[in-house]
């Protein structure tokens, strides 16, 4: 009884109410153990909140009933959208072509579809992101990387690359048993305790979404991949709207007090992995805006 | 300074009008964090909307309001086809303007 591992039993658990334990890195690796995830996953919030349905998930914390005081003021915001601005200027600088003349739809030629990310590549047992996509095209066309992989020009280029597969549902390939392992390497992170406060992801995204932390709902765990990047209205008080999904990785993990990870690292990669897997099926919808 | 305008079907029958300005609305109270030198008030006063050259409404904004406002009033007795103008004039004298059709 491999495959029962954790999907069915934190199934159970989670029904019931108790705290799931961390999943151990020995369990099944398998796609089947994977398509139990997503079940149970995704079957958790569907108890939880009945009243959203999946697709509903891309819109974030603004669906939850919790949040329901709250929505028609996002729905005012979204009459005229604060990220257009970026949007129109990320599109400028996808289109401006290179110093070799060639642009970044000649490299997006041989990417895959943006809801089938992070692509898993065998030869080099690596995740392929959009963001390090675009720069490994500028370095093959002979320009400088983007450095700030957070915010800023790189945000903005994301966001000209995945607007075009807007309303495409999330599938990405869990086939290859290498892609399993990175997957696997996510939901550990996912599920492990960390930082001075002692909170993994779940702790605030599964076991306590909707919930509030001082004046902020806590989001669903179920579709934060498929928003990112988003214009943030606590980033743009900063003065920099615009964050890639590893950009909020990095400020989830200093608020329960822990040190963050690179952007792009191995730790990252794999935790976008597993929330991707876990949103599959739901429409990508790029950019959005968050509180 | 930029002015965007929208114009929905109400609940109730009417239209629905929509303007954000891109405005700063300084309340001349902010200091300069850098220089401590007081930054002077600079805030849309009025925003006058009308159909089809006439007005219909006015708002008497002021500094209690936040930046980039957001506008809205409801219209009835319009019809698709009328245009509707909205003009703002701030304390500083500057002014913009945005205009739609009813669809």
């Amino acid at each position: 009884m491999q495959n029962l591992s954790i999907a069915a039993m934190a199934a159970a658990a989670l029904t019931a109410g108790t705290m799931l334990a961390a999943p151990s890195a020995a369990l099944a690796q398998n796609p089947e153990s994977v398509a139990q995830d997503i079940a149970a996953f995704q079957g958790y919030f569907k108890e939880r909140f009945p009243e959203v349905t999946l697709e509903e998930y891309n819109d974030g914390v603004n669906v939850l009933p919790q949040y329901a005081e709250r929505r028609e003021n996002w729905v005012l915001l979204m009459e005229f959208p604060p990220y257009e601005e970026h949007v129109e200027k990320g599109r400028e600088e996808w289109n401006t072509p290179f110093a070799n003349g060639k642009t970044f739809d000649d490299c997006a030629k041989d990417w895959a579809p943006a809801n089938e990310y992070p692509v898993y590549v065998p030869e080099t047992d690596d995740l392929r992101t959009i963001v390090g996509d675009i720069n490994a095209c500028l370095v093959a066309n002979g320009e400088e990387p983007i450095e700030n992989l957070n915010n800023g020009k790189m945000a903005r280029l994301v966001i000209a690359y995945k607007e075009q597969f807007n309303g495409e549902p999330v599938n990405v390939d869990v086939s290859h048993p290498g892609a399993v392992k990175w997957y696997e390497k996510g939901k550990e992170f996912y599920w492990t305790k960390r930082g001075q406060l002692n909170f993994s992801c779940a702790d605030c995204h599964v076991h306590s979404a909707g919930q509030s932390v001082r004046g902020d709902v806590l989001s669903a765990g179920l579709g934060h991949t498929t928003g990112f990047p988003v214009y943030r209205t606590k980033w743009a008080l900063g003065g920099k709207p615009l964050g890639t999904i590893h950009r909020r990785y990095g400020g989830c993990n200093r608020q329960v007090r822990a040190s963050s990870f690179a952007s792009q690292g191995p730790e990252y990669k794999a935790l976008e992995m597993y929330e991707a897997v876990m949103n599959t099926g739901i429409p990508l919808k790029v950019p959005s805006q968050r509180q | 300074m930029t002015t965007k305008m929208k114009i929905k079907t109400g609940s109730d029958g009417g239209y629905d009008v929509l303007v954000l300005a891109k405005h700063p609305m300084e309340t001349g109270n902010r200091k300069d964090q850098k220089t401590g030198e007081t930054i002077p008030a600079h805030f849309i006063q009025t925003m006058v909307f009308s159909v089809n050259g006439s007005q219909v409404a006015q708002a008497n904004l002021n500094q209690g309001i936040s930046a980039n406002p957001l506008v809205g009033i409801n219209i009835k007795n319009a019809k698709p086809g009328d245009t509707v103008t909205v003009s703002w004039t701030d304390n500083k004298g500057e002014s913009d303007s945005a205009e739609s059709t009813i669809s």
